[in-house]
């Protein structure tokens, strides 16, 4: 059975910030209620045609959905519970929508992501996931990316190389194989090499027509192939990581290239930062809703949010013995400090575990690990931004505009927005700041 | 982590200790590729903690490297750009090795910092180690700033403090507009002119030449250190004489607030400047003496610590303004004190740029070999503190020193001489540093009767005593350090009292 460590320095080592806690993790806390948000997978799953209660299932073609949330705030955990969801026998919505989870950040360069690179990576991850499966693609249905392969890419000067050592494999089978090969590689070239990516790009661009065309009965017949097989009816692509990619290239995936997106006839959820919703996607063909809100502390009028506690405790307990503390409310200051948003708990019990001199976490180290983390916000913010949130606190959580500024704030986790995103406070750390201080100060003074 | 028992040569200010706990403890747990962002300003100190971190023993099994970004100054060869900068911790950081990323602050410009914020998903592939950057604030402020996506993959951040309590005493500059004439004369040659001057002036009945043979007269009793009676003149006899004289009254007030400046009165000073000379400077049109003043308003700002302040006036509005004015010589001795506060911030290497690049090819270019020597000295200040000691005692022996001996000019050779014992000290020639503040400029300073170099130059010989502990040596270093503590005192100079102080009482602990 699972414990929670008690040793601070092996609790720190153990906290990885970017590491994604699946249902089946000892670590896992349903945190449903906490947020306030417990129809997010029936809201997300009808999306795509499904009703979770009763298994009704009726898709369209294709759909393209994008899940924000603040970094940090449980997004992954999201897609890996409903992927376990999706997945777990007799359930009304069982043998529906099969689930395919990809990681992009592990599998392209996300600072510098394009369609283009999206589009190869996801038919690798099918190809994979098929294999996996021990299902294998008729030459007949390959056809058609399998040709534009090879006169498309396998073509190109600049790859001559890669090509050169692809053709010979081709030349000895050809067929699946080959298509796993051709996914795997062009989708890694686009992670390790500028030249090739620049030239796959350019490639995809100039033939996008022909391309999707392809894609979409790769797909179709990967479809069909799970279907068959008794695996689920359509597939449901889970692109994780992408709200982490630079802002300049989410606006250009998710606003400006949407054409190319939706060319694509597949259901794909896609993880978006928060600061795009308030940036424009309201005018975006994807389906841009829902968002998977923090932890509520408290409601708008300030009265205790008892779940939103529970979650947060449950997902401290789980991560260090409580114990490992010198009076329990300093728990509670931890988590009254993160502003419900679990990586900044994380991060809070990180510091007071690297502070602490006694192997235990007592007051001081409690204080101490809250005027650091208050310490790197200070390192960026702008006299402005405290300005902006004082307003913001002022106006109790409403909404002063959603300027560039404001979306930065949201997306570095100064701003922290609750429920659907209806109300929104600073982060308690940055209340600590003199700045803040300050900049409540003005506003609370008379004018001349 | 057991971070006790270090040997002394890796003294870390006990203020940093706790950072570096944590820094220790984290770089024990975390294995792999990890960021960390170690704000520190004073190169001796990231040295010196750096030795601390080595010798812990629970990262004795690591492998340390470091890799000096310094684009200036002698023997550097930092990476042309983030690229080179990847491939060459691909080549040689080994697997979970300890990376010290040093002297970045001049490296680390604005398109580097955004080739990092998107390379560093290829940094972390290639690179399965920890990065240790050692930044100044300034340069922090920027990455966290510009560089979001590379900062939200710190694994932490650590903040330590420079080492701000002197090591030696040196004298502020001294308060005058021009010490060129005086500096190489005697004391007692000052002594005559001053008699000289007392029985002239009651003969003189033109107002213009009392007037300007008064303001001789209170820079030669500044240059004795008499800094009293050399405001007294200024306010009681110099200020009134002005009365029709405006741009005479703004030279006097300015005075007067470098008087006070030195004093350690700030806020008089400040009001004298903004509400007296400036206002007289700008009613005259005089676009010069608006520049001069709002740069001792910045010196000021200096002074208070105000850096980023004084940074503005410097960069937005003085060297704007000696641009257009023409004056390449003000601009390059102003680009000189931004220089100052981005060492003083910790950016040494754009300190450095600034000194080789800027300030060097004009006072080449207008022959004026004397302030070329001084900018030599401030390039060999800034090697100093990155400990490129040898380099440093180079400068100074052939590039400064002879410059001022072909000048005459006894006071910048004795203050050189200073200098080198300095280095000396740092490289444990104690006797011979002693020597020189002996032998070499306590003469000088009792010839010239200059009593503020004097002060300092017997504080510094008492820590060299202290630090070398011979018998007596202590009660000699008591016995100096009372004598310039009384010295400074009647000089009204609270920096030097406060620095003397503390060595005073660290005595008295014991």
């Amino acid at each position: 059975m699972y414990q929670p460590p008690r040793n601070l320095l092996q609790a720190l080592q153990q906290l990885d910030f970017d590491e994604a806690i699946g249902p089946s993790d000892p670590r896992f806390v349903d945190t449903d209620f906490g947020r306030g948000a417990t129809d997010l997978r029936i809201r997300l799953l009808s999306k795509f045609g499904l009703s979770l209660s009763t298994g009704e299932f009726f898709p369209t073609l294709g759909r393209h959905v994008l899940l924000f949330g603040p970094i940090g705030g449980g997004k992954s955990t999201e897609l890996m519970r409903l992927r376990e969801q999706l997945l777990a026998p007799n359930t009304p919505a069982s043998g529906r929508l099969y689930p395919i989870l990809l990681n992009v950040r592990g599998e392209v360069d996300i600072n510098n992501l394009e369609y283009a690179d999206l589009f190869l990576a996801l038919a690798h991850a099918v190809a994979h996931e098929l294999d996996s499966l021990g299902l294998q693609m008729s030459d007949v249905h390959i056809a058609g990316l399998q040709r534009w392969f090879t006169e498309h890419v396998l073509t190109q000067d600049a790859i001559r190389e890669l090509a050169t050592q692809i053709g010979t494999e081709a030349e000895a089978g050809g067929g699946w194989p080959l298509l796993l090969k051709l996914t795997a590689r062009f989708s890694a070239v686009f992670k390790n090499s500028s030249t090739y990516k620049d030239t796959m790009r350019e490639v995809v661009k100039k033939t996008f027509t022909e391309f999707a065309q392809a894609f979409n009965d790769f797909i179709r017949a990967a479809e069909g192939m799970i279907k068959a097989a008794g695996k689920g009816e359509r597939l449901l692509l889970l692109v994780d990581g992408t709200d982490k990619i630079p802002l300049k290239q989410a606006q250009s995936l998710f606003l400006e290239d949407t054409e190319q997106l939706i060319c694509v006839q597949a259901l794909v959820l896609y993880t978006a930062p928060i600061t795009l919703k308030y940036a424009g996607t309201t005018h975006s063909k994807l389906n841009s809703e829902l968002v998977l809100p923090i932890i509520k502390l408290e409601s708008r009028d300030g009265q205790r949010f008892e779940p939103g506690w529970q979650a947060m405790h449950q997902l401290l307990d789980r991560r260090i013995d409580p114990a490992a503390f010198a009076s329990p409310d300093l728990r509670d200051t931890l988590i009254q400090t993160s502003g419900g948003h679990p990586r900044e708990l994380l991060r809070l019990l990180a510091l007071a575990c690297e502070s602490s001199d006694t192997g235990i976490i007592d007051a001081q180290t409690v204080e101490r690990a809250i005027t650091l983390l208050a310490a790197e916000y200070r390192y960026w913010l702008a006299p402005e931004d405290y300005t902006l949130l004082a307003q913001v606190d002022a106006a109790n959580g409403q909404h002063v505009g959603n300027d560039e500024r404001t979306r930065n704030l949201l997306w570095r986790l100064a701003l922290l927005h609750y429920n659907d995103g209806s109300w929104r406070r600073s982060n308690p750390v940055v209340r600590r700041l003199e700045g803040y201080l300050h900049a409540r100060q003005a506003l609370a003074a008379p004018t001349p | 982590m057991n971070l006790d028992g270090q040997p002394a040569s890796d003294a870390i200010l006990p203020a940093n200790l706790q950072a570096l706990q944590r820094l220790a403890k984290l770089l024990g747990v975390k294995r792999g590729f990890q960021l960390y962002i170690l704000v520190c300003p004073d190169p001796r100190e990231r040295t010196h903690l750096i030795g601390r971190l080595t010798r812990t023993p629970e990262l004795a099994n690591r492998i340390n490297m470091t890799v000096d970004l310094a684009e200036h100054g002698p023997n550097t060869n930092p990476p042309d750009d983030v690229s080179m900068l990847e491939a060459r911790l691909h080549r040689d950081a080994p697997p979970d090795a300890i990376v010290h990323l040093v002297n970045g602050d001049g490296w680390l410009d604005a398109g580097r910092l955004a080739d990092l914020n998107l390379h560093r998903n290829a940094l972390a592939a290639q690179v399965n180690a920890s990065l240790l950057w050692w930044l100044p604030e300034p340069t922090v402020i920027a990455l966290a700033r510009n560089a979001p996506d590379l900062w939200s993959w710190r694994t932490g951040v650590m903040a330590f403090e420079g080492s701000s309590a002197p090591t030696t005493l040196t004298p502020a500059p001294p308060p005058a507009l021009d010490w060129i004439a005086l500096s190489g004369m005697s004391s007692e040659a000052k002594t005559a002119r001053l008699d000289a001057l007392a029985s002239a002036l009651p003969q003189l009945e033109s107002p213009p030449i009392r007037l300007a043979l008064q303001f001789e007269r209170a820079d030669l009793l500044q240059s004795l250190g008499r800094m009293d009676e050399a405001l007294n003149l200024l306010r009681g006899d110099i200020l009134p004489a002005t009365g029709d004289l405006p741009s005479e009254r703004a030279n006097a007030l300015l005075r007067i607030a470098d008087l006070l400046a030195a004093r350690g009165e700030l806020d008089t000073a400040l009001h004298l400047l903004s509400n007296e000379v400036l206002p007289i400077c700008k009613r005259l049109g005089q676009d010069m003496g608006i520049a001069i003043t709002r740069g001792k308003i910045a010196d000021i700002q200096i002074a208070r610590g105000q850096l980023d302040e004084a940074l503005h006036i410097l960069t937005e509005e003085l060297i704007p303004a000696f641009e257009r004015l023409g004056s390449v010589r003000a601009k390059a001795v102003t680009q000189g004190k931004i220089a100052d506060i981005l060492m003083a911030r910790g950016q040494l290497d754009e300190a450095l740029r600034i000194r080789t690049e800027e300030q060097l090819p004009v006072f080449e270019h207008l022959g004026d070999i004397r302030s070329k020597a001084v900018t030599q000295g401030k390039i060999a200040e800034v090697l100093m503190a990155r400990g490129q000691l040898d380099e440093a005692l180079r400068i100074r022996t052939e590039e400064q020193l002879p410059v001022f001996e072909r000048l005459g000019d006894v006071r910048e050779k004795a203050a050189t001489h200073g200098k080198i014992a300095e280095i000396l000290m740092a490289r444990g020639q104690l006797d011979e540093a002693l020597r020189i503040h002996t032998e070499v400029q306590i003469p000088v300073y009792e010839h010239l009767g200059d009593v503020r170099e004097l002060l300092a130059c017997r504080a510094n010989q008492a820590i060299i005593l202290l630090k070398r502990a011979a018998p007596g040596d202590r009660t000699e270093a008591r016995r100096l350090l009372n004598q310039a503590l009384a010295d400074a005192r009647q000089l009204k100079l609270p920096g030097e009292v406060e620095a003397i102080e503390s060595w005073l009482s660290g005595l008295n602990d014991d």
